[in-house]
């Protein structure tokens, strides 16, 4: 009999009773499956945001960062506001109240205060903001993500969902505009005094991905600037530059925040918004720059219409475009 | 003597087959689909057209790359550290112990942020890294320390294991027939753990293959230096479907592949175990 | 000849005893499970160390605490046979006997000659090339004294090395110790808890009980049974 024990401690399987042990097993799966249902049901399309006053302090925490939300795109058609508003509410039913509004991440600063001015304008309503890069949202919305509104930062997306039919389309107004400007840690650690040292050697950059808008404003705007200013080997050298491509706006703003880059191309309302003293900024001027504007609508998909277009009248109020304003945005 | 309203032996029997049947078939499809679906997704002709886009074969290059390196220096670092820490009694050895497993519960974002406030140009130790000249965030370096530190608890937990449940007598036996603890280690320990540990190379391949938020928090996203496959799915989703999806699905023969082949080399050490 | 003297501090008791082997003398240490008998020899290895007392074979000191003085263990020149043989299994029994010469560098025409005759002794010629996991206990068992043999060693120890054994291994097995021991005129100590064993193969004995001696005498001396019912529960 060959003696097979290698690792001592091997204590032969005792032939149990099988059919305990897959009762046993079906009910840990049923389990299983069942809380994976339940929180299918609950949850909120990833991570609704309410950070404090600042996009980009200077501890951040990875909060703003995408997490791969794609894959977690929840297909159900309860709304939910079961998410990290700070007003939990135990259960959710669907009821005329309440928004879930899919909202570009260059608005995080300003959500909380939006989101407490449409509560005092409209009470017992209530908005949930699902904040992220528009290309992201965009991409769960049309993999069947639930949302009631939708605040685009980049005419390109709006118009692809409209024509996909995803848009009530006689609610889409134009909302707000933003400027793009560079800002560069309140240490300057790369010494940029202007926009042309953005092309001098050993630099660092970081810079929105293509796909996000924020990043194709960017190239517009470098492009603008080749053109009329500083010349191709300038826009070339920027380029050579990025060190990274982030996937949503304000992760770039935490890049500079952290000192780990010397620049960051990010909106003018994300370095308005933020505390004095967080970061150094280069304008940049007017005709080179790119006005991205940002549209509001409301989804067809959407179950809760009247406080969906209440939450839409507030922000196209003055009440709304102030607070926008405030937080460095730029009337339309 | 059957307890009276029970139900019949041979419905019983029946019951339980089903009930087994369903289980089994409700994990396995709800493993398989999801992958299934990947390739249903894509026509055969946009994935092998995607396969020459530069983006897709950049990040598989890259990530191929890093992640031998990585599993490169986890074992030959991991694998003798495992060992001392089994074998020797340090003070400290219960916290290090425990540390060994953090990165398993640390979400990767976080570790992402550690890494950075660590080694990143500012960070605590990255600023006399870059006194020196030598960057070490948004460098392929970076994705390598990034998938070491969330992938090395697969491969430490597991050798670990089996060096601390291997029978000692043998490695005593070699000592009093003159090998050096070295020796002993090399010649006997190494060949009779070695399935266990290719097994746990495996997971921490597989682990440091898939990282995406420590990544993309130290490392930053650039392509062909930091673009990773698992990063350029998440940015190719929104921008460019074909490519998300082709991407995904290498990412799925890939893994497939690697499981296959450790399948067939322990089924070959199995047999003179 | 080995003169051990040693002290340690056990979970249960104090081992505490001495122990002189002559060259050519094979001294039986018997006694119940847990009184400390592979504990002696792991100690006379190496691969325990002392509280106090001392180790000495031939001229030699092993082992001195009070001195700081402690051989390591791969230079005492040892054969020391683990009580589940602990041959390894990924290699062939040519290997495992080889394993000693081939660390200290014999050459290969030398190995081959001390490991075939030695298993030509042990009846294991015709297995020299099969992976020793595949073998029967009795045949392990074998290879493993083989393999301490093949380094010429100065001492011999054997813990229960007949427990796993059918009746035709054990006789080889006795009469191989007994042979070798002889002809290389080294000292041996064998462990067992079976009275007959330690009265054929034996010419010194002596039992152990927590950790101390209690008897020490010729095996044909030894009572029956030891410790009354408490052996016939050893296994080993």
């Amino acid at each position: 009999m060959t003696n097979r024990v290698v690792f001592k401690g091997m204590i032969p399987m005792k032939p149990s009773s099988s059919k305990n042990s897959l009762i046993l097993i079906g009910i840990v799966c049923g389990l299983l499956l069942a809380t994976a249902f339940l929180a299918g049901c609950t949850s909120t399309a990833p991570q609704s945001q309410t950070p404090a006053a600042t996009p980009a302090p200077v501890s951040a925490t990875p909060a703003l960062t995408p997490q791969p939300a794609v894959t977690t795109a929840a297909p159900v058609s309860t709304p939910a506001a079961a998410a990290a508003t700070g007003t939990p509410k135990p259960t959710f039913t669907p009821s005329q109240g309440n928004v879930v509004a899919y909202t570009a991440a260059s608005l995080t600063g300003v959500s909380p205060k939006l989101a407490s001015d449409f509560e005092k304008m409209y009470p017992g309503d209530h908005v949930v903001f699902n904040l992220d890069g528009t290309q992201a949202l965009k991409t769960q919305v049309e993999n069947g993500a639930y949302a009631d509104v939708f605040i685009s930062a980049s005419n390109t997306y709006t118009n692809t969902l409209k024509g996909e039919g995803y848009f009530v389309n006689s609610t889409v107004h134009p909302l707000t505009s933003n400027y793009v400007i560079v800002i560069l840690p309140a240490s300057n650690p790369g010494n940029i005094q202007s926009l042309a040292d953005l092309a001098n050697p050993r630099v660092k950059i970081a810079m929105e991905d293509k796909s996000v808008p924020a990043g194709t404003a960017t190239v517009a705007v470098l492009a603008n600037l080749a053109k009329d200013t500083y010349n191709a080997d300038w826009n070339t050298s920027v380029f050579r530059n990025v060190v990274t491509y982030e996937t949503s706006e304000p992760a770039v703003a935490t890049k500079v925040s952290l000192g780990e880059v010397d620049a960051g191309f990010v909106y003018e309302s994300t370095y308005t918004a933020a505390p004095k003293n967080t970061y150094l900024a280069i304008t940049i001027p007017k005709k080179d720059n790119y006005l991205q504007t940002y549209t509001i609508g409301i989804l067809k998909g959407s179950t809760s219409t009247g406080a969906s277009a209440d939450f839409e009248n507030f922000m196209l109020s003055a009440f709304g475009q102030q607070d926008l304003l405030n937080y460095g945005f730029r009337s339309l | 003597m059957k307890p009276s309203g029970s139900i019949p032996e041979q419905y019983r029997r029946t019951i339980t087959y089903i009930a087994a049947g369903f289980l089994i078939l409700s994990v396995t499809l709800y493993l398989a689909l999801p992958i299934a679906a990947l390739f249903l997704r894509i026509t055969p002709d946009l994935f092998f057209s995607s396969l020459s886009d530069p983006q897709v074969t950049s990040a598989l290059w890259l990530s191929l790359f890093t992640s031998v390196i990585s599993l490169g220096v986890v074992i030959l670092v991991g694998t003798p550290f495992a060992y001392v820490h089994t074998r020797c009694s340090y003070p400290g050895k219960v916290l290090v112990d425990t540390l060994i497993d953090l990165p398993l519960v640390l979400p990767p974002a976080v570790a992402g942020v550690a890494l950075l406030v660590l080694y990143g140009r500012a960070g605590l130790i990255g600023r006399y890294f870059t006194m020196a000249g030598i960057s070490i965030a948004f460098t392929t370096l970076a994705v390598i320390m990034a998938q070491i530190f969330v992938a090395s608890p697969f491969y430490l937990r597991q050798a670990k294991s089996l060096f601390e449940q291997f029978d000692l007598a043998y490695e005593q036996t070699a000592r009093t027939l003159g090998a050096s603890p070295l020796r002993t280690f090399l010649a006997i320990t190494l060949p009779l753990t070695a399935g266990g540990l290719v097994s746990g190379a495996v997971m921490t391949f597989g682990r440091a293959l898939g990282e995406f938020g420590a990544t993309i928090m130290f490392a930053g996203n650039l392509p062909g230096v930091t673009q990773t496959m698992p990063l350029a799915v998440y940015v190719g989703m929104e921008s460019n479907l074909a490519s998300g999806l082709t991407i995904s699905i290498l990412l799925v023969i890939i893994s497939f592949i690697i499981m296959i082949a450790v399948r067939l080399l322990s089924s070959k050490k199995v047999q003179h175990a | 000849m080995l003169e051990a003297v040693i002290t340690k501090k056990l979970r249960d008791f104090t081992l505490d005893l001495s122990l002189n082997v002559h060259p050519g003398e094979i001294f039986v240490l018997m006694g119940t499970n847990g009184s400390g008998k592979s504990t002696t020899l792991n100690i006379i290895a190496g691969l325990l160390y002392p509280d106090s007392g001392c180790i000495r074979l031939n001229e030699t000191l092993f082992c001195k605490p009070a001195g700081r003085i402690d051989l390591p263990i791969e230079d005492r020149r040892i054969g020391y046979v683990f009580q589940n043989s602990a041959v390894f299994p990924h290699l062939t029994v040519y290997e495992n006997i080889a394993f000693g010469l081939r660390v200290r560098k014999f050459s290969r025409r030398e190995i081959a000659e001390r490991v075939e005759h030695l298993t030509g002794l042990m009846e294991l010629q015709d297995h020299a090339h099969i992976k020793a996991g595949n073998l029967s206990g009795g045949q392990k068992q074998r290879v493993a004294l083989a393999r301490a043999l093949a380094i010429e060693p100065l001492l011999l120890m054997l813990d229960e090395p007949f427990t796993a054994l059918d009746a035709e291994s054990t006789c080889i097995v006795k009469n191989l110790t007994r042979s070798v021991v002889a002809e290389m005129q080294i000292p041996c100590i064998v462990v067992t808890h079976r009275v007959s064993d330690g009265r054929d193969i034996g010419d010194r004995a002596c039992i152990l009980s927590s950790g101390k001696k209690e008897w020490e005498g010729r095996p044909h001396e030894l009572p029956d049974e030891i410790s009354s019912c408490k052996c016939e529960l050893c296994s080993g």
